[in-house]
């Protein structure tokens, strides 16, 4: 889209995607508010302290909603932070010392309440354990929300009063704000901080809603009442747009969803070219909800269920009933599907705050402590997970994905532990499915290399292309400077996408592929030249996919293959495939 | 007043789940109690309080109850601790 110069334009990352066009709210800096010390007499501390009970009363009401509001979406599991806030609120010992503050010195309950708790705050913030630090910002949160109730007798919600359509725009977001902020009128978020593997953007992702984050100096650049759109596909702000603009917008929005409808309408339809050549179109999905997509636009399964964010979304490593109940459901809701389960692929900075490793800040996070490479120094952890998805199994078509495999030997040692988990449920009489296949992300060179010998072991691949792509190029994706050198169509990559389908064909095991490359035309005319046996692409790209498949020809495409993997260089590949498609 | 001696059995020692469980456990006594570790004394009926001792798994504590039914809490509290706080033996 041609987007007009003298607009003005703000950018950051895309943390759930989608366009919305809106009125800003802009929440200043506000987690330092002033607290006024005004001095009390005797007579007034029992209406002081009703005050504090009320406000808290006030705060419970809204985390209570927001609990409920996470529970409907999510389900239960994840509702732990919030239950954890609101243990924290209901604190009576804290009321307690708040009262003898009170008694004490004479003064305004807000001003005690604020010196009670940052004492607690104090003891914690420079506590070695990641955890116990983290727990500084629910403490925190919980402040700042009755010292609000409490000074302005509003809560977060009924401070806003938000009658229009409004893009929500803030320092940093909690979960809790945006389960309470989505169902208000509020069309998306921009935050200047925050990951997007935060909470608060797992959330934004699962509830739909666009987000955009990183967005540097957007409290103070943007203002309350102006209008915006928020392009979370592009990651783009753009500030009081033109008429102009707006129309065009409100055209892409209404092709957008026009395409939509036509792509839930085929969603009947299998991904095959017109020559009859059928490939699987799968899934990647997060979260079980997610599944409800692959209903809504038709596909084969799930071939990728990223298993990182219940464990994320916790405060303690999830057992293996929680475990069972989100995989069970996934499963049970796609009952003649296959369902690819990924062990968990977390770093190590994720995991040590789950279990106290004190692993922090790793000059090199991505070759570092993370995926199988922690499962296997702490089997019970990996035990737990292989035996929630084991379990599972007996519900429908389940397998298993190993990430982040380097040498052959974390490939038998993983199926070493597999099958003893096998044998100790079959000594407990759990059902399970025993001839569940077990595969393996080829994300690393080194796989690569050596592919016959896992072929051999491996009941099927999956290409990991983003990180192979990283890997063989050295290249952090995330670093500015040299995101234009990261490019899946370098002839080592293309080499490399055949060396691995060939001899995965060669021992007849299928081979997938799951990275962002599947659900580009270029990629995706290639695979089907190379006779991939399957991609796998987020929910909302399934019918773009199909519909590009339907239009092609396999033989005509492989006639070409040969040409493609003799050039040398990126760009005549590229261009030699765009002439291809027309 | 009765002391005594307990050990963190949960790997991920004393977070928020746990924490409550000991508060909810702890508030059903009259008596006062407190939980030590090291030089640190805090409330046991406090979530925040037990935060801020941030035990570790296999940190030792020191359970101290005054009161009426002192007896009681403490044989509870014990159990509970002992049974890594009802999350399972390997949480």
């Amino acid at each position: 889209m041609i987007i007009r110069e003298d607009l003005e334009i703000l950018q950051g990352q895309s943390a759930s995607s989608g366009i919305v066009i809106g009125h800003a709210y802009v929440r200043k800096v506000d987690n330092e508010t002033i607290i006024p010390r005004t001095l009390i007499s005797e007579q007034n501390i029992p209406e002081e302290m009703s005050r504090l009970t009320k406000a808290q009363d006030m705060v419970a009401e809204e985390l209570e909603l927001v609990r409920k509001k996470i529970e409907e979406n999510l389900g239960p599991s994840y509702s732990d932070i919030i239950s954890a806030q609101i243990a924290i609120l209901r604190d009576h010992e804290i009321i307690k010392e708040v009262r003898a503050y009170i008694e004490e010195h004479h003064v305004n309950v807000a001003f005690a309440y604020r010196v009670v708790v940052n004492q607690y705050v104090e003891l914690l913030e420079d506590h070695a354990s990641e955890y116990f630090r983290e727990r500084v910002a629910d403490i925190r949160d919980i402040r700042q929300r009755v010292l609000r109730a409490l000074i302005s007798k509003q809560t977060v919600l009924s401070s806003l009063e938000l009658d229009t359509p409004t893009i929500f725009i803030a320092k940093e977001l909690n979960p809790a704000d945006i389960m309470m902020l989505v169902t208000e009128n509020v069309l998306g978020f921009i935050t200047e901080f925050g990951g997007k593997t935060s909470h608060a953007s797992i959330l934004a992702r699962a509830m739909k809603v666009p987000m955009i984050i990183g967005v540097k100096d957007a409290t103070f650049t943007l203002e309350s009442g102006q209008r915006i759109i928020l392009d979370a596909n592009q990651g783009n702000v753009l500030i009081q747009p033109s008429q102009e603009t707006l129309d065009q917008y409100a055209r892409e929005m209404d092709n957008l969803q026009a395409q939509e409808l036509k792509y839930q309408a085929e969603s009947h339809k299998k991904a095959v070219t017109q020559d009859g050549f059928q490939l699987k179109l799968s899934a990647n999905i997060s979260l079980p909800f997610e599944v409800d997509d692959i209903i809504k636009y038709g596909g084969d399964g799930v071939g990728l269920y990223r298993t990182e964010y219940l464990y994320l979304m916790k405060q303690h490593l999830p057992d293996e009933e929680e475990l069972f109940r989100e995989y069970v459901r996934v499963v049970k809701s796609l009952p003649d599907q296959e369902v690819i389960i990924r062990t968990i692929d977390l770093g190590g900075d994720k995991m040590s705050a789950l279990w106290d490793l004190n692993i922090r800040n790793e000059a090199n996070p991505f070759m570092g402590y993370r995926a199988i490479r922690i499962c296997l120094d702490h089997p019970q952890v990996f035990i737990t997970q292989i035996r929630a998805i084991l379990r599972s199994s007996a519900f429908g078509k389940v397998c298993l994905l190993i990430p982040m495999i380097t040498h052959l030997e974390q490939l038998t040692e993983s199926l070493e532990i597999i099958e003893r988990v096998k044998r100790d449920l079959e000594h407990e009489k759990i059902a399970f499915d025993r001839n569940i296949k077990t595969g393996i992300m080829v994300e690393t060179p080194s796989v690569v290399m050596n592919i016959e010998a896992f072929a051999e072991k491996a009941d099927y691949f999956s290409i990991g292309t983003n990180d192979l792509t990283q890997y063989s190029l050295a290249v952090d994706r995330g670093n500015e400077r040299v995101t234009k050198i990261y490019n899946h169509y370098d002839p080592a990559i293309i080499k490399m996408l055949q060396k691995i389908i060939d001899a995965g064909h060669r021992s007849g095991i299928p081979v997938y592929i799951c990275g962002e490359m599947g659900s580009e035309e270029q990629a995706l005319y290639l695979l089907l030249a190379m006779k991939a046996d399957g991609v796998s692409v987020a929910p909302r790209y399934l019918g773009t996919v199909r519909n590009f498949i339907n239009r092609q020809n396999q033989k005509k495409a492989a006639k070409h293959l040969n040409e493609i993997l003799c050039m040398k260089n990126r760009k005549d590949i590229i261009d030699a495939i765009d002439k291809l498609i027309g | 007043m009765i002391k005594k001696e307990v050990t963190i059995l949960n790997k991920q020692g004393l977070h928020a789940r746990p924490a409550t469980a000991l508060v909810n456990t702890a508030a059903k006594y009259k008596s006062e109690i407190f939980i030590c570790r090291n030089e640190k004394k805090v409330n046991g009926k406090s979530i925040l309080g037990l935060l801020v001792l941030a035990a570790e798994h296999g940190a030792k504590l020191i359970i101290e109850a005054d009161g009426p039914d002192e007896k009681e809490a403490v044989e509870a509290l014990e159990n509970l601790v002992g049974d890594h706080f009802g999350m399972g033996v390997n949480s």
